[in-house]
Formats: structure tokens, C-alpha cells, sequence
């Protein structure tokens, strides 16, 4: 018999453990051959690559960990692996994966462990930041979607209280913060559905308006209505990137559009209002108004509007700010996980004689950059 | 390196085993130890050097304890139980040790050794048979060294004596057949710790985070870490037997399911049986076994689990969980046994609930913690997290609780066996879930880009 004759013998009375092999070594070959990929678009950060070793780096075990961490990271058909677990999750009828829930056709973030101390913090640190400021403040708080929807919830789901702790932070907030939830506004719309992206942590163009609708209540003034709106489909949010489930329908991107103004990003005008590049990638909510920066600036070109109002903000004011530009002639615009500035000087320099903050209870619950902002005053 | 592990699974085993296969039979032991040498340093390469002497001390001791001279023969013995377990001791207990006498200050504080606890017993066990001359000293120190160091169950067992490999050492071949029931063995392993022992883990952890966990989940959590400890030592042991069947080695088996027990004396002789083997092989038969009266049998029985409980860590929680089973089978030895046997559905029911009671000392940190869960797990009051916990793990739990029963298993087993074809279709389904699996642990994305 010839050898090639014994091998496929052998071979068929070992089916499992030669197309594992094959498996295994098709993986290996296809990890060593393919080029490295710099990004991942899913997770948002740069992916480790595999680096030369060096004795040092051998000896003290460092080369060994990040090798793994590299391998890991350029393993082949790395996104579409994390779909099979995810189908594999789907199968056991589990609804929690990596703290998102599948509600429906709906994705929400693990409500069971807010960190309300933290929220409180944030808080605080507005109170102290308006003190020493010695402007009028006011705070317009989205609320989580899974306050909105906690209807859907799974069942026996023990979700936090979240009408508690927006109400002992309103307490928190006092008298000198005047403190908008825009809970009530958004549960008595027609279609609550419509005010929160499915995949994504933000409301979209109808909830930011609902907003701002509770907004121009608070302030006596009229909503003005948009000129245009943009779509874009395919909008996988970032809800959808930590449980990228297979055959999940994308939601679509609305933003409404004013074209009378100008928006500068340190200074700088760019060209529209939204970043073209980022409209075309996975995360579209990024494209507004470029993204988060330290400091930006809206110009309203009409000549119809007076008036400088500062605005301390996270990504849910990109989809509202647009139509608060109207009534101002500028709003200076003020991110504080990327400033850096002294906040009392910007003030005086733009003659702003009010802040409006803006934040999702998403940033609140989450980042300390607000205390940081406030320590530096 | 984890076997677990994407770096294992793609990079280093098919590599290893394909090499192996391919290798000349002179050059195939050498082949595996340099294997294994790669596999410990990729892990722990500052102890290294501790390994490689200790097994060359064990080498050279092994051969003293050979020859024909009693007196070398007897030094070479206790020369050989000085230093492995006064390597154990220093590494593992010293510092536990300094710390009950209120020593603390002066306690060593080295990490752990890898596998030290492992390959100490194996070692020992080695020059302990040859000086009993039950096997004779292996002369070729590569061969030896392979024997020591072979990867597979260097780390985490089971523990293999000298002549369950003496002749495999020497002379092996690798049938087709032993590459397929070597896979097999391998997947299945895989599959038990990635897919099972992993969310389990994830909802004992979930359980025992809760701030005022209710009766139900307390129970709902330690059953978890029951089964996450079971799927996961059993998953590591068969991955170990797999591997070792894929190089032409027969490892003995580490469980047989124990949660089929009816007595917790036959559940020891079902879990982890290549331990509780060495501590009956070299400490109770040494001792007296039971043959000495009821005294010496207690006492026997007291030394051997003491050890035991020490043996899986340094702490006290190991020490009373050692304990918790001295008293239950000292219970069963005389009083209790006879009545389990005849009644086998209470012997089960009991079994599993002394079991589940040990694990919450095993699973603690301390005496007072363990305390502490007992007691949630034994008052109705309200509290929270069972419920939700139960529906989203519920068909993980089911499909854990068929895998512990025998007759499951044994029929799943003789069914795939008779269409390999299909058995190997389903396998590489499963392999494939177990690398989406480890994959998906890697997974991190961030809300804004991280630089």
C-alpha cells in the first residue's frame, strides 16, 4: 500500500482529531500571515501587536504577557468570534451579555449597580463650579433609556431605583442649580420608542428635542424648527459594539439640521456641522458635531439671536445644540473630560453670563472630570 | 500559558503534537521536555531554575535510593523528603505558618511556584517507590526529565506516578486511535472549563457580590461554585489525559462522577482519585491505615485529612475544610456507613449536601465569611438576586446537572463513539464555540476611543 493510501486510512479513522488539527493550524498560519490591524472599530482602541523579544523583556515575563495580548488581539476573524459566543448566549436563553440586556429589538445597559455615589459627586461638583463662578446655572439630565423602557426589562430583573436617585440629586443640586429631568417630558410623548437609539447609549434627534422643548419651557422661549434633518442607516451604537449580536437590525442615525451657523473646534470652523468620515463608519453618533472636544464654539450667522451662553457638556447635547444655537448669538461649548482650562477665566473671556450644563445620567453615573474641573477652580 | 487559552490552543499544542508525531521515536522525549521547558518558562520563567534543580536533586537522589547500600539508600530517601517538602513548606506555608504564631513580621513572603504543589508530590512519590523498589530508578536523565516536566499535567495534575508512564517513556506509538480518543478527551476538557466552569464561576461571583443575597441565592450561588469547581478541575484533568493520549501516554483518571455518590467516602474515591490515591499510598498505608484499632485509625484518618485541607491552599478555611471531611468519614467509618449503603437516595441527598456545606469553606476566604454565607444560606429572610439569576442561567444549569450523571454521559459517549464521522462534526462545533468563547473574554470595547 502506498504511503499516500496509509495516511488517508489513517486519517479517516481519526476524523475528529485531524480537521481539529487542521482547524487549529489553519488558525495559526492565518494569524501569521495575515497583516496586523491597528484598530478595532468595534471596541474603539488600538490592538496590541506582536513585538520583537528582547532578553529583558523575556527574563521578566513582560514579553510573554503582551505576546498573549497580541495574539489575542490579531486572532483571525476575531469580530465575527465574539458573534458566535454571543449566538451560543442566545441559545442558553440569556439575555445579560457583557452588560447589555436584550430587551426585544432593543439593546439596554445593566441598570442593577448604578454607582449613584459617583452621580452625586458629579453634582456637587456643579454646585461648587456655579459658586465659584457666580452665574446662574441650570442642568438638563437625560435620563437612562432603561428608565424609559423599563418596561422591558427582563423579568425579576432588580433594576436600581432610578426616579430615587435623580430625585436626591435634584436635592443634591439645591437652589442654585435649577435642575430639568427630562424623565416626565419623555414618558408622556405619543411614541417613547422613537426618543432612544435601539443599539446605542443616546436619544436621538425626537428625544433630544423633547429636550429641548422641556428646556424652552423652563426658559420661556419658543422652540425654533429645524430646516432639514440628516439620516444615515446602518447606525450601530455603542450599546451594539459590547454585545454585537448576529442579524441585529441597525438603527438610523437623525440629526436635525440648522444651516445658519458655523461650528469651531478650538478656534478652528470646519466645514458643516457633522464629520463626514465618521458618518460612514460603524459609531455614526460620533460624526455630531465632530465628536467630544475641550472647547468649541457655535456661531449663529442669522444676526437674529443676541447673547453668549456657555454650555458644560457630554456627546447627548451634539444632537440638541444646533437648535439652542438659535437663540444665542454664540455657545461656547465646554467638554470637561477634555478640558483642561480654568473655568471662571473662560467666563470672563467670552462674557458669558450663564451656563447651561447637559449631560446624560450615563456620564454622571461614570466620570469624575467634573470633580477635576471643580478642583481647579 | 492557560491551556484555555487562544495562545495554546492555535499556537502551541497543534505544534507540539504535530512535531511529535513527525519526530523520529529517539528523538520524541526530548522533543516533549524541551516542549514543557518552553511551556513552564512561558509561564513562569523566574522559577524555572527552581524546577530544573529540583527535578535533577530528585534524579540523582532516585538513583542513590536504588542501590544496594542501605544506609545511602535511607539518606538518599530522606534527603529527597528534606528538600521537595521543605521547598513546599517555604513557598507555600511558611509564611502561613509565621503568621498563626504572630510571626508575621519575619514571615518569607515568595510567590508561588508554579504547579510546586504537583510536581512536589510527583517527584516525591518517584524516589518513595524506588526506594521501595516498586519501580526501578530511571538511569536516562532526559527520559526522567520528560517524565517530570511533561506539560500536560505539570501544572495542575493529575498526579502521575512513575510507572503509569515507565514503559511509555521508553518505547511508544501513537495509533490513530489513540490521536482521536486523545482529542476527544481534549475538546470534551475544553469545553467542561470554558463553556461550563467559566459562567458558573460568573454567577458564584455574582452571588457572593450581593450586599443582602437571599436564602435562594446563596443556595443558587454555592451550588454554582459546586459545579464551576467540578467542570473546571474535571475539564483541566481531562484536557491533561487528552493531551497525554495524543503524545502515546496513558494518565490515570482524576474523577469519576463524584456527584453520583452515595457516601462522601465513595465521593473521595471519585474526586481528585489521583490525590486521594498518593495520601492513602504514602501517608495513611504508611501510618497503619486502619488496621491498628479505632485510636490509630482516627488519628490516621485526622493526619491524612489535615493534610489534604492544607494541601489545596494555606489558610485556615483549607485546614477546617480538610477537617469538615476527617469527621464525616470518621462518622461514616464507624457509625454512619452501613446505613448509607442501604439507604442510597438518602445517601445521595446527604452526600451532596455535605458536599455543598465543604465548598462554602473552600470557596471563602475566611472562617468568618464562610460564617457569614452559612448563615444567609440557612435564615428565610428577604433579600435579593435569585430570581433573575436563576432564569438567565437556568438551561446553563440543566445542561451542567446532565453532565454529572453517569448514565447521561456514559450513553452520550457510547452513541458518539459508534458514528465517529458525526462525533467529530459535532466536536469541532463545540471546539469552535470554546475559541468564540476565548475570544469574547479578550473583548473590551470602550464608549470613546481609547488611545
Amino acid at each position: 500500500m502506498s504511503r499516500a493510501m496509509r495516511c488517508l486510512r489513517a486519517v479517516r479513522r481519526c476524523p475528529l482529531f485531524t480537521s481539529a488539527m487542521a482547524l487549529l493550524l489553519a488558525l495559526a498560519v492565518a494569524a501569521a500571515l495575515l497583516p496586523a490591524r491597528d484598530i478595532s472599530q468595534m471596541e474603539n482602541r488600538v490592538l496590541q501587536k506582536l513585538s520583537a523579544p528582547t532578553v529583558s523583556s523575556v527574563l521578566s515575563g513582560r514579553f510573554m504577557t503582551a505576546a498573549e495580548t497580541a495574539l489575542s488581539d490579531q486572532f483571525p476573524l476575531r469580530d465575527r468570534f465574539v458573534q458566535l459566543n454571543l449566538l451560543r448566549d442566545v441559545a442558553l436563553l440569556r439575555r445579560e451579555f457583557n452588560g447589555i440586556l436584550r430587551c426585544g429589538d432593543r439593546l439596554l445597559a445593566a441598570c442593577d449597580a448604578l454607582d449613584g455615589e459617583q452621580a452625586l459627586r458629579a453634582v456637587e461638583a456643579l454646585v461648587e463650579i456655579q459658586r465659584a463662578c457666580a452665574v446662574p446655572m441650570t442642568l438638563l439630565l437625560a435620563p437612562l433609556p432603561s428608565r424609559l423602557y423599563a418596561a422591558s426589562l427582563p423579568a425579576h430583573y432588580e433594576a436600581d431605583d432610578q426616579a430615587a436617585l435623580t430625585e436626591t440629586l435634584r436635592a443634591a443640586a439645591g437652589e442654585s442649580i435649577l435642575f430639568l429631568d427630562c424623565y416626565a417630558a419623555m414618558a408622556a410623548q405619543p411614541d417613547p420608542e422613537a426618543l432612544y437609539y435601539r443599539t446605542d447609549h443616546h436619544w436621538t434627534a425626537e428625544g433630544a428635542r423633547c429636550a429641548y422643548e422641556r428646556l424652552a419651557a423652563a426658559w420661556g422661549f419658543s422652540p425654533a424648527l429645524p430646516d432639514n434633518r440628516l439620516y444615515a442607516s446602518g447606525f450601530y451604537g455603542s450599546y451594539y459594539a459590547r454585545a454585537p449580536f448576529p442579524f441585529f437590525a441597525p438603527d438610523t442615525l437623525c440629526f436635525d439640521r440648522f444651516d445658519n451657523l458655523v461650528y469651531c473646534i478650538d478656534g478652528q470652523a470646519q466645514s458643516g456641522l457633522w464629520d463626514e468620515e465618521a458618518l460612514a463608519g460603524r459609531d455614526k453618533y460620533a460624526a455630531l458635531l465632530y465628536g467630544n472636544h475641550g472647547r468649541a464654539t457655535l456661531l449663529n450667522q442669522s444676526g437674529a439671536a443676541s447673547g453668549t451662553l456657555l454650555v458644560l457638556k457630554d456627546s447627548y447635547a451634539n444632537a440638541l445644540l444646533p437648535a439652542l444655537a438659535q437663540h444665542y448669538e454664540r455657545l461656547e461649548i465646554v467638554d470637561p473630560r477634555y478640558y483642561a482650562g480654568d473655568l471662571r477665566a473662560l467666563l470672563e473671556e467670552t462674557e458669558a453670563e450663564e451656563i447651561l450644563c447637559i449631560f446624560g445620567m450615563n456620564t454622571f453615573l461614570t466620570d469624575r472630570s467634573l470633580s477635576l474641573l471643580a478642583a481647579g477652580l | 500559558m492557560l491551556f484555555s487559552s487562544l495562545t495554546f490552543l492555535a499556537y502551541f499544542l497543534p505544534a507540539v503534537v504535530l512535531l511529535h508525531l513527525l519526530a523520529p521515536a529517539r528523538a520524541r522525549n526530548a522533543l516533549l521536555l524541551a516542549a514543557s521547558v518552553v511551556f513552564y518558562a512561558w509561564g513562569e520563567i523566574g522559577y524555572l531554575p527552581l524546577v530544573l534543580l529540583s527535578m535533577g536533586v530528585n534524579w540523582l537522589l532516585g538513583r542513590g535510593a536504588a542501590g544496594e547500600r542501605q544506609a545511602v539508600r535511607r539518606f538518599a530517601l530522606a534527603a529527597s523528603l528534606l528538600f521537595n517538602l521543605g521547598a513546599l513548606f517555604y513557598f507555600k506555608y511558611a509564611a502561613f505558618f509565621m503568621d498563626l504564631a504572630g510571626l508575621s513580621a519575619y514571615a518569607p513572603q515568595p510567590s508561588l511556584p508554579l504547579g510546586i504543589s504537583f510536581y512536589t508530590f510527583q517527584t516525591q512519590a518517584y524516589v518513595v517507590d524506588v526506594y521501595r523498589r516498586k519501580v526501578p530508578p530511571e538511569r536516562n536523565f532526559i527520559d526522567y526529565a520528560t517524565f517530570i516536566l511533561l506539560f500536560p499535567q505539570l501544572i495542575a495534575g493529575p498526579i502521575v506516578l512513575y510507572e503509569d508512564v515507565r514503559e511509555r517513556l521508553k518505547a511508544r506509538s501513537v495509533s490513530a486511535g489513540a490521536l482521536e480518543e486523545g482529542m476527544c478527551a481534549f475538546v470534551t476538557g475544553l469545553a467542561a472549563k470554558v463553556l461550563l466552569a467559566n459562567p458558573l464561576g460568573a454567577l458564584w461571583e455574582r452571588m457572593r457580590a450581593l450586599p443582602d443575597a437571599s436564602m435562594g441565592a446563596a443556595w443558587l450561588g454555592i451550588a454554582a461554585f459546586g459545579l464551576q469547581i467540578y467542570f473546571d478541575f474535571h475539564g483541566y484533568s481531562l484536557m491533561a489525559i487528552g493531551m497525554g493520549r495524543m503524545f502515546g501516554f496513558t494518565f490515570p483518571r482524576n474523577f469519576h462522577h463524584p456527584y453520583a455518590a452515595a457516601s462522601v467516602r465513595a465521593f473521595w474515591r471519585r474526586w481528585h482519585m489521583t490525590l486521594g490515591a498518593w495520601f492513602r499510598e504514602y501517608v495513611y498505608l504508611p501510618l497503619g491505615g486502619s488496621r491498628g484499632g479505632t485510636a490509630k485509625t482516627v488519628r490516621n484518618l485526622f493526619i491524612v485529612w489535615l493534610l489534604t485541607g492544607l494541601w489545596h491552599g494555606a489558610s485556615v478555611n483549607f485546614v477546617l475544610w480538610g477537617l469538615w471531611y476527617f469527621l464525616l468519614l470518621a462518622l461514616e467509618h464507624f457509625f454512619t456507613g452501613s446505613f448509607l449503603a442501604r439507604h442510597k437516595g438518602l445517601g445521595h441527598v446527604y452526600t451532596l449536601l455535605a458536599v455543598l456545606l465543604g465548598w462554602v469553606l473552600f470557596a471563602t476566604d475566611t472562617p468568618a465569611e464562610a460564617a457569614a454565607f452559612l448563615q444567609r444560606m440557612f435564615t428565610p429572610l428577604g433579600g435579593s438576586g435569585a430570581l433573575y439569576a436563576l432564569r438567565e442561567n437556568a438551561v446553563l444549569l440543566s445542561i451542567a446537572a446532565l453532565c454529572c450523571i453517569p448514565g447521561v454521559c456514559t450513553s452520550a459517549q457510547a452513541k458518539l463513539s459508534a458514528c465517529p464521522p458525526v462525533r467529530a462534526a459535532l466536536f469541532i462545533g463545540v471546539l469552535l464555540l470554546c475559541i468564540a468563547a476565548l475570544v469574547a473574554e479578550d473583548y473590551n470595547p470602550f464608549l470613546y476611543f481609547r488611545f
